[in-house]
């Protein structure tokens, strides 16, 4: 412990911006035209939040699940390990979480994502449509490419930030199991990014809290 | 400015003077004033350039063609224009794999000093991680392992020590960084026999002046410098700010030339290794070591320069 005690954050960071951007370029250019499939899938998730139907819980979450099991194996197992050794530690934990989503639809009464009337759940229902359809636009809002554009189910900012958002809209007490992997990637993916000297740096942060205060005020 | 032709002659003379004290002398190799300078390593009295090519963020760029291509070219001026010492480790992601892409490419260069360090809290593990390392390098033989800052080091010397006895490395060392743990590497240098230690010095972090770098020339250890740059923050620190007039003295003619020849100008130094995407930046580093180097009067100068910042 008193060997890493010594580090910084700042020195496990090994690779440079450009070539952090290059990754998701490369990582999208290896999955088109998965892209198309994870645009659908997002629609899939906003439709069924919205219809109130019996299996809305099993559904969602059985897509959100497979989404996480799909970024642990096509973004930390293949495209980010080539770049950081760390990330065939993630890998597995981003998995877990793949499957901890997964379990919930075998539950005999799912957490159910409700369409919101409340204004928290409204916040919550806002950023669950940036991480499935709008964080593409962030890449090109802050400068960087278009090919380097994040989407949801195949990297994973926008996948922590999409299920923390159905989390936030659904009821139960196992949600909040379900949102610690997903907050600690916020957390990690802000520090990395501040790191690199991004200026997006805040925005999973900032959607995670957003959440877990949706979460919190819907509690009540 | 540049210094003149006079300037440089002046300069070779210094060096020639100084080179019995410091172990300095220039580039055989290539013309006397576009090579880089050599110190001697203590241990063996070989040369090396005074200036190598580090790997830490600059070469991990995992499988990208065309940064894989970026980073063997700069391999490829390092080497032309007199390079020899490129230092990498485990730790720094997919640098090793760029330095075996670029140097296949490349042809591997007879004068390839190769660094590396053995990165792992199970000395048992070092071994493998060694070959595994050499691999990804397409080397023979490593010229230089070090412990990587001084993880597991007394199990992992203990091994060194075996395969340099048996002709599978040449030299042997430590490495730290960022200042850490320095009354360890003092305890390691006094106690051990050790070719080569590595540590941080640059302008602003000077620690290593006071005991290390003596210690050092006292016991015959080589020294590598790492983070002459801070990772660049020394450079973009000092950009914008005007360069002191007598800088052209010493053949200065940029900030980076300015904090590079600060570190290779104390004559405890053996190889400070700045890491580079450009190749504009590897030939402006080894060109700070093809001319006069300051001395101590006017390193004195350099920090008190900077420090009004």
């Amino acid at each position: 412990m008193s060997y890493w005690s010594g580090y910084a954050i700042s020195d496990f960071l090994l690779f440079s911006p450009r070539v952090y951007e290059r990754l998701f370029e490369l990582h999208n250019s290896a999955l088109w035209p998965a892209h198309c499939v994870a645009v659908i899938t997002g629609l899939t998730i906003i439709a069924f939040v919205i219809r109130n139907t019996a299996f809305r819980g099993r559904v969602v979450y059985a897509l959100i699940g497979a989404a996480w099991l799909f970024v642990a194996w096509a973004f930390f197992m293949t495209s980010y390990q080539s770049i950081n050794w760390a990330a065939e530690y993630m890998a597995p934990l981003i998995a877990v979480e793949g499957v901890l989503l997964l379990a919930l639809t075998a539950m005999e009464r799912p957490p159910d994502p409700m369409f919101p009337v409340a204004p928290a759940g409204m916040i919550a229902m806002l950023v669950l449509l940036f991480g499935l359809l709008g964080y593409p636009l962030v890449a090109p809002f802050f400068g960087r490419t278009w090919q380097s554009a994040e989407f949801f189910a195949l990297t994973p900012d926008p996948t922590a930030i999409a299920t923390l958002a159905v989390l936030a809209l659904s009821s139960g007490t196992a949600r909040w199991v379900g949102m610690l992997i997903p907050t600690a990637w916020c957390i990690a993916t802000g520090l990395t990014l501040w790191t690199l000297g991004r200026p997006d740096f805040y925005i999973a942060p900032l959607a995670g809290l957003l959440c877990l205060g949706a979460a919190f005020a819907r509690r009540g | 400015m540049l210094s003149s032709r006079r300037n440089v002659l002046k300069a070779i003379a210094a060096a020639t003077i100084a080179g019995g004290a410091t172990g300095l002398s220039f580039n055989s190799s290539k013309s006397a004033i576009a090579g880089p300078l050599l110190r001697r390593i203590p241990s063996s009295g070989e040369e090396i350039p005074v200036v190598g090519l580090g790997s830490w963020i600059t070469f991990n760029v995992g499988n990208d063609p065309v940064l894989l291509d970026e980073c063997t070219a700069v391999i490829g001026a390092f080497f032309k224009d007199g390079g020899r010492m490129i230092d990498s480790s485990p730790m720094y992601g997919s640098s090793q794999s760029t330095i075996g892409f670029g140097l296949r490419k490349i042809g591997y260069p007879q004068q390839l000093f190769s660094a590396e360090k053995v990165w792992t809290s199970s000395p048992s593990s070092g071994p493998q991680q060694i070959e595994e390392t050499r691999a990804k390098w397409g080397v023979e033989r490593f010229d230089l392992m070090q412990v990587h800052n001084l993880l597991a080091w007394e199990e992992h010397l203990d091994s060194l020590r075996a395969k340099k006895a048996a002709s599978e490395l040449r030299y042997i060392g430590v490495t730290t960084s960022h200042g850490r743990r320095h009354e360890t590497l003092e305890r390691i240098m006094q106690s051990e026999d050790i070719d080569f230690v590595q540590l941080t010095y640059n302008i602003l972090d000077r620690e290593a002046e006071a005991r290390l770098l003596p210690l050092a020339r006292e016991r015959g250890i080589a020294v590598i410098v790492n983070r002459p740059y801070r990772r660049g923050d020394l450079i973009r620190r000092f950009s914008g700010k005007p360069l002191p007039t007598w800088a052209g003295e010493i053949g200065i003619s940029s900030w980076a030339q300015f904090l590079l020849k600060f570190i290779i100008g104390h004559p405890a130094v053996t190889c400070s290794i700045p890491a580079t995407t450009r190749i504009d930046h590897v030939r402006e580093n080894l060109a700070s070591a093809a001319d006069i180097l300051p001395d101590r009067a006017m390193r004195k100068r350099m920090t008190s320069y900077v420090e009004q910042f």
